[in-house]
């Protein structure tokens, strides 16, 4: 696990766990838990108590889970109660999870577009089927998280206001990213980075750097970024 | 004003066509973004529509554009403002077919739409819902140049490839799951984001407009019998060379249609 796993639990004020204490308030939950996947596997980000973070601590570890499921098929994954469904399917998980409380689980790919960022998880201790008609807070709590994990990489994160994390990005801020891939050779996740860091240092709105990009005002092939 | 090219049988057969093409698709394991791309194209073709664009509402209720006749830049952005401010937002709040004849006449109703509508030479709009059961998921919209009323049968036509557009999202296997309709909705979404990002990508190296990359990456995708939104992952996650695209699109004018 990354260092950054110590900040879960003490609670770096960050705009990602506010996003994670939102999603419990509103699926009725009791934990959540963001994750970041690197090419060396998962990262814990940030969690909202010890039992959501042990629960990706040991997914991490065994290499096997729920979460890593969620982000290998990239769809949303529903356990009705973990315990029982991980004896089948993640044997070692299941034990190491078997004295724990968790019950309910819900593990959703964070993404934007073909960037593939983590997983957010969101745990209930009673298990039993999610409630009707909560997908879809639980889809705009993905939404949110992923753009905030972009967000929290940055040095001030909470000097961005709220309206500038809205989970959808204007399709111009896609366009750009894909063209500063090109000019920088970047993956997606930093060529996104890089265009919001941009945004944010000159104070411009990030549609509005987009368009410069698009309209070929802007490059990032000759700057420091 | 009738929309059209050809005979009403030619204009027949096309439907039929369509809907044979789409019945297949759906059968199999289909591409939403290969689907919702000649879905838009088709309201062209057999409605005698200038533009058209497909738009579908993500987790916040915002409509966004899935879908588009011509990718240019300019277009989009209409499309996406009147899912904001316009008549397809209003389609999709009412649940109703909304017929703008006129754009002239409807200025103070959608000030800054209607302005920018006309300007890129659009003058007359239409919106029909795609709707699921009691849900509205989104709207199929029309543009056209001249002041347009649908007749009646274009108008059936034109509800019908809404139909087929709101099946295609949402899938028969899933239709009885209401949960799945949002994880749906959120997956052609992403879909669409992969796309705009592969075009960025190919309008960088092969030093195009939006437009062009588009049509680059539908032509490699055609032409080498693959998925659309496979192909845009390929090139976002560079196991397909962005250049091996632009260079296969320049060795291959004039671009044919289906």
């Amino acid at each position: 696990m990354s260092e950054s796993a110590d900040d879960g639990v003490q609670g770096r004020p960050s705009r990602l766990r506010d996003v994670c204490e939102a999603a419990v308030i509103a699926l009725s939950a009791d934990g959540a838990a963001a994750s970041m996947f690197g090419s060396a596997g998962p990262s814990l980000i940030v969690a909202t108590d010890e039992l959501a973070r042990y629960l990706e601590d040991q997914q991490a570890l065994l290499g096997e889970g729920p979460s890593l499921t969620a982000f290998a098929e990239q769809s949303v994954l529903a356990l009705d109660d973990f315990r029982e469904e991980a004896t089948e399917r993640w044997p070692a998980l299941a034990q190491a999870v078997a004295r724990t409380r968790v019950g309910r689980f819900l593990a959703l790919p964070l993404r934007v577009g073909g960037i593939r960022l983590g997983v957010l998880s969101v745990y209930s201790r009673a298990p039993g089927r999610l409630a009707r008609g909560s997908l879809p807070a639980a889809l705009l709590a993905a939404d949110t998280a992923a753009v905030a994990l972009l967000d929290d990489e940055r040095e001030s994160p909470e000097a961005v206001p709220l309206s500038e994390v809205g989970p959808h990005l204007d399709y111009r801020v896609h366009q750009a990213t894909g063209m500063v891939m090109g000019q920088t050779g970047l993956n997606g996740h930093d060529a996104l980075s890089r265009l919001r860091a941009r945004a944010f240092r000159d104070g411009v709105p990030l549609p509005r750097l987009a368009a410069d990009v698009i309209t070929r005002r802007l490059r990032f092939d000759q700057e420091d970024g | 004003m009738t929309a059209g090219p050809g005979t009403a049988e030619a204009r027949q057969s096309r439907i039929e066509r369509m809907f044979v093409l789409l019945a297949d698709t759906l059968a199999e394991d289909f591409d939403l973004s290969d689907v919702l791309d000649q879905l838009a194209h088709a309201c062209v073709d057999l409605l005698g529509a200038t533009a058209a664009g497909i738009l579908l509402v993500d987790a916040d209720a915002d409509l966004r554009v899935v879908a588009a006749s011509n990718e240019s830049s300019h277009l989009l952005e209409v499309f996406q403002l009147q899912g904001q401010s316009g008549p397809c937002l209003d389609c999709y709040s009412t649940g109703k077919p909304v017929e703008v004849v006129d754009l002239s006449d409807s200025a103070n109703r959608w000030p800054e739409f209607a302005v920018r509508a006309m300007g890129l030479g659009f003058q007359s709009v239409h919106a029909f819902p795609m709707r699921l059961r009691a849900e509205v998921i989104g709207a199929v919209n029309l543009f056209h140049a001249e002041p347009t009323a649908l007749p009646p049968e274009d108008a059936r036509v034109a509800q019908a490839l809404a139909d087929i557009a709101t099946i295609s999202v949402i899938q028969r296997r899933v239709l009885r799951e209401r949960e799945h309709v949002a994880e749906q909705l959120q997956l052609a979404l992403n879909s669409r984001i992969v796309i705009e990002q592969a075009k960025g990508m190919l309008a960088e190296v092969g030093g195009l407009d939006m437009g062009s990359a588009f049509e680059a990456m539908r032509r490699y995708a055609r032409d080498n019998n693959l998925r659309l939104s496979a192909v845009a992952d390929s090139i976002i996650s560079r196991a397909l060379e962005a250049t091996a695209v632009v260079a296969h699109a320049k060795s291959r004018r004039p671009p044919r249609r289906p």
